[in-house]
């Protein structure tokens, strides 16, 4: 068997086996991929509650454009549809119905839950005080909230709760009868908690699926309402007419409007993050294979030539798929995305082979004579992306093993496959005049030497010297969700009032009991702390469920019947309360001693279970309690307060997620440093000498600096993934170096060599450019910045490294 | 009080608006004129003295202060400053009832959409003074005796399950004035509150 043979063989069989895997791949697009996975316990719990914490299930409902009335009416109905449906493990929009359960729990166990219950609460001096305090009360406006539950708690302990779950919770969004709604009156609002994990996509869609019906439906309903009282106000017509008309008139104006369905949440953006990568995948690797397709059909005028540069770029992407699937076992939705790029890069190598055989030599010819530099080029290639490899963010993981694999196939098949299949008497391609010409005309720029150095001295100034933040100084800048949405989402959380909790205590034990244990304690602990004002107040899990020792504690403190009598007796002396009122106080203490503990069941159906579960969850090693605190004024009082409880952390959320994204940065900067030192390296060892090395270096680094200062014209912050684009931008770039490199000794050919490059640019910049298109950050971050980065480098390099004499030019044109 | 409601008299004898709806004065006044009177009036000041027999307790609570409204909704409720110097402060805004007891802690809001039981009470309260007759027609039986110069409203709720809170609420003035505010609730308490207004 002939090397030709055995290259053939081989390149069927990696092809099919390939194609094996990836028909069996699984396409993942879940976001988190491109989520910073984080080192610190602290910042590991941070990232998995936004992964699959309660807050991942929630889904802000607004209905908006229509008049508060009908907004709330709706509201109402569509509650009423979504309750009691298994998707949804609550739905809440404001309605009494779930207070009432949420009164009738705090009532029922009052006693358990009150921390003020000690045994010296209920001697008959202390009772005495708080009888007096009651009868104070009483004469107050907000008299009538204690009159009715006087007689069965004098004590208060449900005021007291309530006080709590009140002062914890916020003052919660304004009401429109009986319902939430904006303080604009523009929009009802509701809160709807899936029961999917937010890890569940496929859940999730089905549940926004049942709400948008649902919603749809009672729009209908309404409408169909409208026309009932149209029809009724048409028949008064006749007896009233003037007010008949106007209520008809006012009745089609409402029908106009019609009520628009909102939502927000991280289930909404999961779900519409993954239907944007399938659609941008797509439509953005469709795009710019049609255009590559269509220049070089444009270019080349054959379409054998066309197919014969696809097959290095598709050989590439299928086997880039399958390495991926074999390393991580799926692959993520934006890497697919990403093989839009590769048919960038990769049809490079085709176009450099078909652009450089000139028509009297056999393209054998022209691939032995280009390899070592289109080598070179792919050996750099890999190099930037492998940087990428090391990355935190499994998705850029991804996106490196993809492009490498992609590549090195891509140019092996070009190397030694094309040569094979293209036919005996084939030689050369049809050269278009126009691209020498205009090959021609860029390689004579070299006269603006100057210019390029004043533009990167300008660009160099602006960078420095420029306005605004350099880096997106926030954790949102990594968001997947874009902009818009993220505005939706902060205005409808503005709307709700939802007080955002920033300053976090949190613990983790290995059972549920033992962190309910140390949230208690780490609330003794911090009782001191808003005492002297370090911290307004603070939320913990244990409010809503007290670990069984403290209702045990609760309930050995509460005296026997007699006794509370006794000590009752005392305290009402001289006290002008009707006698025997307080009956119901001794049977409700007395019934409280030997009452079943409180356990997790018994918060079913109230909305405090869904505090509950912000700040006390279940993680795969544990339980995790959590304190929010609110008005924090000194931070380091509450570090030492807490020290007396092993391993609990304060967790400045704001700093936290900036620091993470310092982390995260650092590592953007130094893998992309990396990348550029192991190209440097690599370049050095090939090129052996220190002016070449220099000059092919130059305009790269050109390239970048102008790029760079072109994306924060206006301002503009840098993001992380900008700066991964940069790497791509020097990986790229080299290649156009190298070329120019070669062709020092020949600058004959250079006209020839520029067309190439020439070419393999525009199909670069068409790559990237549509990834500039896409409406997911990710993608767009790294698009526009390769695209214009690419663009320069080819221009710099052309410009600094092209020959001074240009005589030989017009004899390049002749052969 | 009965101090108080001889100042009330005199002050009316002379105002000019009183003496030119003499002619009308005699006759049975209607709810849509009280209204329209009423809805006149876009701010006043007050000052009331309360009594309050509480079904729990033996003796009566006695409290003294100023009352203040500005239509169409918001209305205030201040007690004279306690022995300690503290003012509570109770005050209805649209939907909203705030009371501060001025003792330093957290005012106590109360959305009237949560506890309805508090919102016939505060409807009653803010529709007359607004003179929204519709409002009134909608939440209560409505008893009106005398002439404008001399009034009497008796205020039912027709929701007998609101009898709880409000039973009756009996609001007595003359002309476009407000002079006493009496209720009852279902509870066995009964409040008596005389209002002497100061300003508008």
């Amino acid at each position: 068997m002939t090397a030709r043979r055995i290259a053939i063989v081989a390149w069927i069989a990696v092809v099919a086996a390939s194609t094996l895997i990836v028909a069996r791949l699984h396409i993942n697009t879940d976001m988190s991929a491109f989520l910073p996975r984080s080192a610190s316990p602290a910042q590991k719990i941070l990232v998995d509650q936004f992964r699959d914490g309660v807050v991942s299930r929630l889904v802000l409902v607004a209905i908006e454009g229509v008049p508060a009335d009908r907004s709330a009416a709706i509201s109402k109905q569509l509650a009423g549809r979504l309750r009691g449906n298994a998707e949804f493990v609550a739905v809440e929009n404001g309605e009494a119905s779930g207070f009432e359960r949420d009164r009738d729990f705090l009532w029922s166990h009052r006693y358990l839950l009150s921390d003020q219950v000690q045994s010296d609460r209920f001697t008959g001096a202390a009772l005495h005080t708080q009888l007096e305090h009651d009868l104070s009360d009483l004469g107050s406006a907000a008299g009538f909230l204690l009159e009715r539950t006087l007689a069965a708690d004098p004590t208060g302990e449900m005021l007291y709760l309530l006080q709590q779950q009140q002062g914890g919770g916020g003052g919660g969004p304004q009401h429109h009868d009986g319902v939430w709604i904006s303080p604009d009156g523009n929009r009802a609002l509701m809160l709807v908690r899936l029961r999917a994990a937010g890890s569940d996509i496929d859940s999730a869609q089905r549940a926004l699926q049942t709400i948008r019906s649902a919603f749809a439906q009672v729009a209908q309903d309404q409408v169909a309402q409208d026309q009932v009282a149209q029809n009724q106000a048409a028949r008064h017509q006749a007896v009233q007419n003037e007010a008949a008309r106007h209520r008809a008139a006012q009745n089609e104006v409402a029908q106009n409007q019609a009520a628009r369905l909102v939502m927000t949440g991280p289930p909404v953006f999961a779900v519409e993050a993954r239907d944007r990568i399938k659609s941008d995948a797509t439509r953005l690797s469709v795009l710019a294979s049609l255009f590559v397709a269509t220049f070089l059909l444009v270019v080349y005028r054959s379409p054998r030539v066309l197919l014969l540069a696809v097959i290095p770029v598709v050989s590439g992407a299928v086997v880039g798929v399958a390495a991926v699937g074999l390393a991580f076992r799926t692959i993520h939705g934006i890497t697919l995305g990403f093989g839009a790029t590769l048919i960038g890069e990769a049809v490079d190598y085709a176009v450099y082979l078909f652009t450089q055989t000139a028509p009297d030599s056999p393209v054998e010819v022209t691939i032995r004579r280009i390899w070592p530099t289109l080598r070179l080029g792919v050996l750099t290639s890999i190099c930037g992306f492998s940087a990428m490899l090391l990355s935190r963010f499994e998705g850029f993981a991804q996106l490196g093993l993809f492009t490498i694999t992609g590549l090195a196939v891509a140019v092996c098949v070009t190397r030694w496959v094309l040569p094979v299949l293209i036919p005996a008497g084939f030689a050369g391609v049809r050269q278009s005049h126009t691209m020498l010409r205009i090959a021609i005309g860029v390689t004579g720029l070299h006269r603006l030497r100057f210019i390029v150095a004043a533009v990167v001295v300008v660009a160099a100034a602006s960078l420095v010297f420029g306005k605004g933040a350099f880096w997106a100084g926030d954790l949102a800048s990594l968001s997947p969700v874009p902009p818009a949405e993220q505005r939706l989402d902060q205005s409808l959380r503005h709307d709700m009032q939802a007080r955002d909790a920033s300053f976090l205590v949190v613990v983790r034990r290995p059972d549920q009991e033992s962190a309910l244990e140390a949230a208690e304690r780490l609330t003794g602990l911090l009782a001191p702390v808003i005492r002297q004002g370090g911290l307004a107040g603070l939320d913990t899990p244990t409010r809503y469920l007290p670990s069984l020792a403290a209702q045990r504690a609760r309930q050995a403190a509460l005296p026997d019947p007699a006794t509370l009598q006794g000590e009752l007796d005392t305290a009402l002396r001289d006290l002008p309360f009707q006698p025997g009122l307080f009956a119901p106080f001794i049977d409700a203490v007395g019934k409280a001693r030997s009452s079943p503990l409180i356990d997790r069941s018994a918060l079913d159906g109230t909305s405090l279970s869904l505090r509950l579960d912000s700040l006390l969850s279940r993680q795969r090693d544990g339980w995790i309690a959590m304190l929010s605190l609110r008005g924090v004024t000194a931070p380091a009082s509450i570090d030492r307060a807490i020290a007396g409880e092993p391993d609990a952390v304060l967790v400045d959320l704001k700093a936290e997620s900036n620091r993470l994204l310092g982390v995260y940065l650092r590592e953007g900067a130094s893998l992309s440093g990396l990348g550029a030192a192991a190209i440097t390296v690599l370049l050095a060892i090939s090129l052996r000498s220190l002016p070449r090395l220099l000059t092919v270096i130059a305009p790269l680094v050109a390239a970048v600096v102008t790029t760079l200062a072109v994306l924060r014209l206006g301002g503009h912050a840098l993001s992380i993934f900008n700066l991964f684009g940069m790497l791509l931008v020097v990986a790229i770039g080299s290649n156009y170096c190298l070329f120019f490199d070669r062709q020092r000794g020949d600058p004959a050919g250079l006209p020839r060599v520029m067309a190439s490059l020439l070419l393999a640019n525009v199909c670069t910049v068409a790559g990237f450019g549509v990834l500039a298109l896409s409406r997911t950050p990710v993608l767009h971050d790294l698009g526009a910045p390769v695209a214009i980065g690419t663009l320069l480098s080819l221009l710099f390099a052309a410009i600094i490294m092209s020959p001074a004499n240009r005589s030989s030019a017009p004899d390049a044109v002749a052969r | 009080m009965k101090l108080l409601r001889c100042m009330a008299l005199a002050a009316s004898l002379g105002f000019p608006a009183v003496s030119a709806a003499r002619a009308d004065s005699v006759a049975p006044v209607t709810l849509d004129q009280l209204m329209a009177s009423l809805r006149s009036v876009r701010h006043v000041e007050a000052r009331y003295v309360e009594h309050r027999h509480l079904h729990v307790l033996r003796t009566p609570i006695e409290t003294r202060g100023t009352l203040s409204f500005n239509a169409p909704d918001h209305l205030e409720k201040a007690t004279d400053p306690a022995a300690d110097g503290s003012v509570e402060r109770l005050a209805i805004d649209g939907d909203r009832l705030t009371i501060d007891r001025g003792t330093g802690g957290a005012p106590i809001v109360v959305s009237l959409h949560e506890h309805p039981e508090i919102g016939v009470l505060v409807e009653s309260i803010r529709a007359t003074l607004s003179g929204d007759a519709d409002a009134l027609r909608r939440t209560f039986d409505i008893t009106l005796s005398g002439s404008l110069a001399h009034w009497q409203l008796v205020l039912q709720p027709r929701d007998a399950a609101q009898h709880q809170t409000l039973q009756w609420m009996r609001v007595s003035g003359y002309a476009e004035r407000i002079t006493a505010i009496d209720t009852a609730n279902g509870d066995g308490d009964r409040s008596e509150m005389a209002i002497v207004e100061q300003s508008r």
